[in-house]
């Protein structure tokens, strides 16, 4: 070792929002240090028909974290007798991730979301010790994340339907992921619309 | 114990990773990078209340992870906190006393000090020894009068008629220090702040982007988001709309999500009533 704890295992997850849609991202790369492991480990989880997370960094960490985070979800919703918002489950996550502020887990999450009445939409991003953020238009997580930033910041516009926000998603991702060696081995992009989630994989260099 | 099937939330921190990260951070293992929040904060006094402002820029190491930050956490109605640093330290510690603070105002049945909040942050963040990065600036106007705070992680406070923080704090400083006098009008502690915070965005690395102000005095708070926006962003030179199809899809899973009819309303098309006729 001796490298960042978050190159160790790779990957990357990418949000973006459109008009009463949005789209998450991740590879599917797994890998341990230089040798890549599996080439099926995708990062997003499902919490509610309309909230996603996607989680990057350590990938022991990345099953915990969601699997403890879908523990709560499943008593909120048994308790409360209703779903999950995106807002709701951000704050449980950022709860979740400040609870261990001294020793924290070394995954970095984006939480999207949608409220189907209103066609609102949500992308939250946290650091590992669950800093909270305001909505925002685009985010990513994960060794790639720098070179997708910039991506992203090209192909994004305000307003986009859910096709458009697919392909942007998509490239943003598809080309940032090409210049990270800790990334890549294909992709899966979800979009969300108020009635429907499409689940597609891309085809992408596998190396 | 960190048993899935006892894992209730019981509040407080959770120290079960901390043996783990440490094993890790002695085999040269670097922790990832928490988001700071690099910052200029500023607040000045004036005759009737206090001028609060502060940039608006979030940064993971030298990236900017959000351009939009509201760096200003309503602490009670008359009372409001500035925080720099540590993202995270600064949202939940200014939660955890605002709600503290609630509780404390339905107790005593009065409008909370901003001494109260003062000493109460101080007292937890010694606790901490600091380990908390939470810088802060706490001002608020009370019926013993207007009064800002600056609170370092440690657990010290200075109580000051004006004061600037963070990575920019130095540059605003400067600016105030030069132009500060007391008594004020309103418009003046406005543009004065709004200057200092100018000259750190414009110069600091780590603040940037927006300038968000509060004006708070016993009668009315004022809330200007933004006040200035400063990094301006130009308009892309192209159109960079992807066509549909540019990506090549493996495959395509489309799940239906099943809707609830929350109301139904049905509209007849025929314009007139008939009455009804009993045959």
């Amino acid at each position: 070792m001796g490298d960042d704890i978050l190159s160790y295992n790779g990957g990357v997850a990418l949000a973006m929002k459109g008009k009463e849609c949005v789209a998450i991202a991740c590879d599917k790369r797994y890998g341990v240090q230089n040798r890549t492991i599996a080439t099926n480990f995708t990062k997003i989880f499902q919490y509610s028909d309309h909230c996603f997370v996607a989680f990057c960094g350590l990938a022991t960490d990345v099953q915990t974290v969601s699997e403890r985070l879908k523990f709560r979800t499943n008593l909120y919703e048994l308790r409360e007798q209703r779903k999950l918002k995106p807002v709701v489950l951000y704050n449980m996550l950022t709860n979740l991730l400040y609870e261990r502020r001294f020793g924290p887990y070394f995954v970095f999450a984006l939480v999207v979301g949608l409220d189907p009445k209103t066609g609102e939409t949500y992308v939250y991003d946290s650091d590992n010790i669950g800093a909270v953020s305001d909505n925002v238009n685009l985010a990513t997580v994960g060794t790639a994340s720098e070179y997708i930033f910039g991506l992203g910041e090209l192909f994004f516009k305000p307003n986009m339907n859910s096709d458009e926000l697919f392909e942007a998603t998509s490239q943003a991702l598809l080309n940032g992921v090409d210049r990270d060696s800790a990334s890549g081995w294909g992709a899966v992009v979800y979009v969300i619309e108020k009635d429907k989630v499409t689940v597609r994989e891309l085809k992408g260099r596998q190396d | 114990m960190s048993g899935l099937a006892f894992e209730q939330p019981t509040g407080g921190f959770v120290f079960d990773n901390c043996r783990r990260n440490e094993l890790l951070l002695s085999n040269g293992v670097l922790p990832g990078k928490i988001h700071k929040t690099g910052t200029t904060i500023a607040a000045i006094t004036y005759k009737d209340g206090v001028v609060i402002a502060a940039d608006s820029r979030c940064t993971s190491g030298t990236i900017i992870f959000d351009d939009n930050v509201l760096k200003i956490h309503r602490l009670s109605d008359n009372i409001y906190a500035l925080g720099a640093g540590t993202a995270a330290d600064c949202d939940f510690q200014t939660r955890l006393l605002e709600s503290q603070l609630e509780l404390l105002k339905l107790n005593q049945d009065r409008q909370v000090r901003v001494a109260t909040a003062v000493r109460k942050i101080q007292q937890h963040l010694f606790r901490y020894q600091g380990h908390l990065g939470a810088y802060l600036i706490i001002v608020g106007v009370d019926v013993t009068g207007s009064h800002i705070a600056t609170v370092h992680p440690h657990g010290s406070i200075a109580f000051l008629p004006f004061v600037a923080s963070g990575s920019g704090g130095y540059t605003s400083l400067s600016v105030i220090e030069d132009r500060f006098k007391e008594n004020m009008t309103e418009e003046e502690a406005k543009q004065l702040a709004r200057d200092a915070l100018y000259a750190s965005t414009t110069t600091d690395l780590y603040s940037g982007s927006r300038i968000n102000m509060y004006v708070l005095t016993k009668e009315k708070l004022d809330k200007f988001l933004p006040y200035e926006v400063v990094g301006v962003r130009s308009d892309k030179q192209n159109d960079y709309t992807l066509a549909k199809g540019t990506t090549q899809v493996l495959s395509t899973n489309v799940k239906k999500i099943e809707f609830d009819i929350v109301n139904e309303k049905v509209k007849t098309t025929t314009g007139t009533h008939e009455a009804m006729e009993l045959a």
